[in-house]
């Protein structure tokens, strides 16, 4: 098989190349980042409009695909600070000068690389291009990296949330004797005398089951109110979701976010009702 | 290998006539440079084309690109890996792309090396990749649901390729019948040329002939509505949420789109349109306390008509418009609909489904039955799962969640074994085939007939022999008007076949 020097990765049956499975500045870029520079010739004020409309700290200054420098607020003003003093007494306008004037050198780094090795470049600069100066792959700022681990931890977050809410309100609908009763009704996979006792020593799939059961519905119809085939299936999302999340099945994509959420949501409904109603308040 | 061994060896690897047939007229010395080919789906055009491909790169091909609808792409790179073995098959992200172009010295395109390259067509009509694609040559370009490159800028991306002379052979299949090309195949004067030479179209609209010669026999196909009547207290709350929204004054367009989501959401099942309400009021709340920390961003305002004609329009984006100016008031009806939902103790829909696959079963005297139940969405495709998993034959589930891999191991262990396969239309689309399947229910009804021709094609095979039931859930009640105009056009689609799109 004749193949070039510079094969691509191998499509296979996972696409994601092994050193892709760890968090690199390439899983920090946002996908959908498109790359707005300036030319060193723009005026500032000019340049300052597309920071602010895009909500942007700093812009590659860029001739073609070559990329000559960072203008961002911080050279901005240290560049406004510097020829204001070298202008002495002699009448000076920011807003005369142009983005070649207030450039920052850039910090380059590799798509390969380890985020965590360019916190201090970050907290420096404000942000480190990606790729090279002639080929910039896109830019990765303090904001990126927060946004970033925050889509990673969020869904941990919330199913913790969802799993320990959900065993205190299995809590607040049965005591132990029908929790015991519940479970030897419907937890038919366990061999006869090990079914789990307590709710810390079972899964979250046999929560599902007990509360899911016909059989077992009424106790627990007070708290979690409606349909119980509605409910189930809502518990069932959450406990697909949650082995997929827990066990890197797959990345979850932002409707099973916005489910997980909107799950989150309704088990704090149903955890303030509960709470409401034991303590005699009212909703 | 001539032109009837190549035929032999296509028909030995399980190739239909037609298809076997359209590969080795396409791949003659002498043949068209450009082809469309446009047929119903079920027809297996992808299999032709998988089989050109894998041709072409027997006979030295280097480089083959693949532009498909995103969600079709792992299907394209499955095929294609199974289908040869002499050079990669990538499918190409974001960051895998990244990936390829760090790892090249500067100046040498990611494009260079010999491979077949797979690419949602949004991903590649990118400036930075459309620009870098047409700077090399491409062996052979093939161009999945064809009819999606009228949109601006996926038109501007074949144009691109044609017009830099990128591509020696292009093949772009389509679901739509001919006539509804019409206007993207004939340029206005007003526009460049789009093909440099002559686009060359088959159509397997028609008759199809087999092996023998014979023609080849379309199944019957019967369609049953299966009559229901929604309880009083779910057309209550429907009504009384749809009138408490159109109410609500609206802020720049997106409100009509939206209402028409919740719709659909609300005709697929409860549960959707339940679920569709928890995560509007999560959005509402987010959006509220972004507000309160003075922290959301003014978004340009669009109207209606401008959020539906944008060629490039984005669904997700729209939704996340919420297009209403008194966010506190929306989310008020949100919390009181979802308050009424919680006393309502019937779903009459699902009763009714539950005694239709009851019947099914019950009258399916030779074994197990083959049903498979569609959905528009996979909120609904979990609900049914949960409430017929009692009826002591084999589920089976196949939603976007799943992987393509994943998807053809549950289809596979469906047809050995029998019993329900409920799919949601994303996840049962191209690249999946169950001819096998005996009776379909259609849960809800897309309201884009191509969507409707896609999940007849999974089933309606050409070359299928066995007969097809198709049932529809018909609400008497007429709760959610746009229902009636969704069976009138599935009952005419079924009629007419696919002509009458």
């Amino acid at each position: 098989m004749n193949q070039n020097a510079h094969d691509p990765p191998r499509g296979g049956k996972d696409s994601h190349s092994v050193t892709g499975l760890f968090h690199r500045l390439n899983s920090v870029l946002p996908i959908d980042q498109e790359i707005i520079s300036v030319l060193p010739e723009t005026p500032v004020q000019e340049a300052l409009d597309i920071l602010g409309k895009h909500g942007f700290s700093q812009l590659p200054v860029m001739v073609n695909s070559q990329v000559l420098g960072l203008f961002s607020y911080r050279s901005f003003s240290q560049a406004v600070i510097k020829l204001s003093c070298d202008a002495k007494n002699q009448k000076f306008n920011p807003r005369e000068m142009f983005v070649e004037d207030c450039i920052d050198r850039p910090t380059y780094a590799r798509v390969s690389d380890e985020f965590r090795a360019w916190f201090d470049a970050i907290d420096k600069q404000d942000a480190v291009l990606v790729g090279d100066p002639n080929r910039l792959q896109g830019i990765v700022t303090a904001m990126d990296i927060l946004r970033y681990l925050y889509a990673v931890a969020s869904p941990f977050v919330l199913i913790a949330e969802i799993e320990l809410s959900l065993r205190a309100l299995i809590h607040l609908s049965v005591d132990q004797d029908k929790l015991v009763a519940c479970a030897n009704t419907c937890l038919k996979h366990y061999a006869e005398g090990s079914v789990p006792t307590d709710l810390e020593h079972m899964s979250f799939n046999d929560y599902v089951q007990i509360i899911g059961d016909g059989r077992n519905w009424d106790h627990f119809q007070p708290i979690f109110k409606g349909d119980r085939v509605r409910t189930r299936t809502k518990l069932e999302q959450a406990r697909d979701l949650r082995n997929d999340v827990f066990h890197f099945r797959r990345e979850i994509t932002t409707e099973d976010y916005e489910t997980l959420s909107a799950l989150r949501d309704w088990m704090l409904l149903k955890a303030t009702a509960a709470e409401a109603r034991t303590t005699g308040g009212k909703i | 290998m001539n032109k009837q061994e190549f035929l032999a060896s296509l028909q030995s690897r399980g190739l239909r006539a037609w298809q076997a047939n359209f590969a080795a007229s396409f791949l003659e010395a002498d043949s068209a440079a450009f082809q469309l080919l446009a047929g119903p789906p079920g027809t297996g055009k992808m299999y032709a084309s998988i089989a050109i491909a894998a041709e072409l790169v027997s006979r030295g091909a280097k480089r083959i690109l693949a532009l498909a609808p995103a969600p079709l792409c792992e299907a394209w790179r499955e095929r294609l890996t199974d289908a040869q073995s002499k050079i990669p098959v990538v499918l190409v992200t974001r960051p895998v792309f990244r990936e390829i172009e760090a790892a090249l010295p500067i100046g040498r395109s990611p494009w260079s090396a010999d491979g077949i390259y797979v690419i949602s067509q949004d991903l590649a009509k990118q400036n930075d990749l459309a620009a870098g694609i047409a700077t090399v040559e491409w062996d052979l370009v093939i161009g999945d649901e064809a009819h999606r490159f009228a949109a601006q800028q996926r038109a501007a991306l074949l144009d691109r390729l044609t017009s830099a002379s990128a591509v020696r052979r292009l093949l772009l299949l389509s679901d739509t019948p001919l006539p509804s090309l019409d206007p993207w195949l004939h340029s206005s004067p007003d526009q460049p040329v789009r093909f440099s030479s002559s686009l060359v179209v088959t159509s397997w609209f028609g008759a199809l002939t087999n092996w023998d010669g014979s023609t080849v026999d379309r199944p019957e196909v019967k369609l049953e509505a299966y009559l229901y009547k929604r309880g009083t207290d779910e057309v209550k709350c429907l009504s009384q949420f749809f009138v408490s929204f159109k109410d609500l004054q609206t802020c720049g367009g997106g409100a009509e789109f939206f209402l028409q989501l919740l719709t659909q959401r609300a005709s697929s099942s409860l549960f959707a349109f339940e679920q569709s309400l928890q995560r509007l009021g999560h959005t509402l709340r987010s959006a509220i306390a972004e507000a309160e920390a003075s922290l959301a961003e003014p978004t340009a305002e669009l109207s209606d008509q401008q959020v539906w004609a944008s060629a490039d329009f984005d669904p997700m984006a729209a939704y996340k418009r919420l297009p209403w100016a008194d966010k506190a008031a929306a989310l008020a009806i949100v919390n009181q609909c979802l308050e009424a939902f919680e006393s309502i103790s019937t779903d009459e829909k699902l009763s009714a489904f539950k005694r239709l696959v009851r019947s099914i079963i019950d009258a399916d005297t030779d074994g197990i039955p083959m049903i498979c139940v569609f959905s528009m969405y996979a909120d609904t495709a979990s609900y049914l799962h949960t409430a017929i998993d009692d009826l002591g034959i084999s589920l089976f589930k196949v939603t976007g969640a799943t992987s393509f891999t994943e998807r053809q191991v549950t289809v596979e262990r469906f047809v050995k074994e029998g019993g329900v396969i409920l799919g949601t239309d994303g996840a049962l689309s191209e690249g999946i085939a169950i001819p096998q399947v005996t009776h379909v229910v259609h849960y809800d009804l897309p309201s884009n007939p191509v969507v409707l021709e896609q999940r007849r094609g999974r089933f309606d095979r050409f070359g299928r022999s066995k007969p097809l039931t198709m049932y529809v859930l018909r609400d008497e009640s007429k709760a959610i008007p746009s229902e009636s105009r969704l069976n009138e056009l599935f009952a005419a689609n079924l009629d007419s076949g696919t002509d009458g799109l």
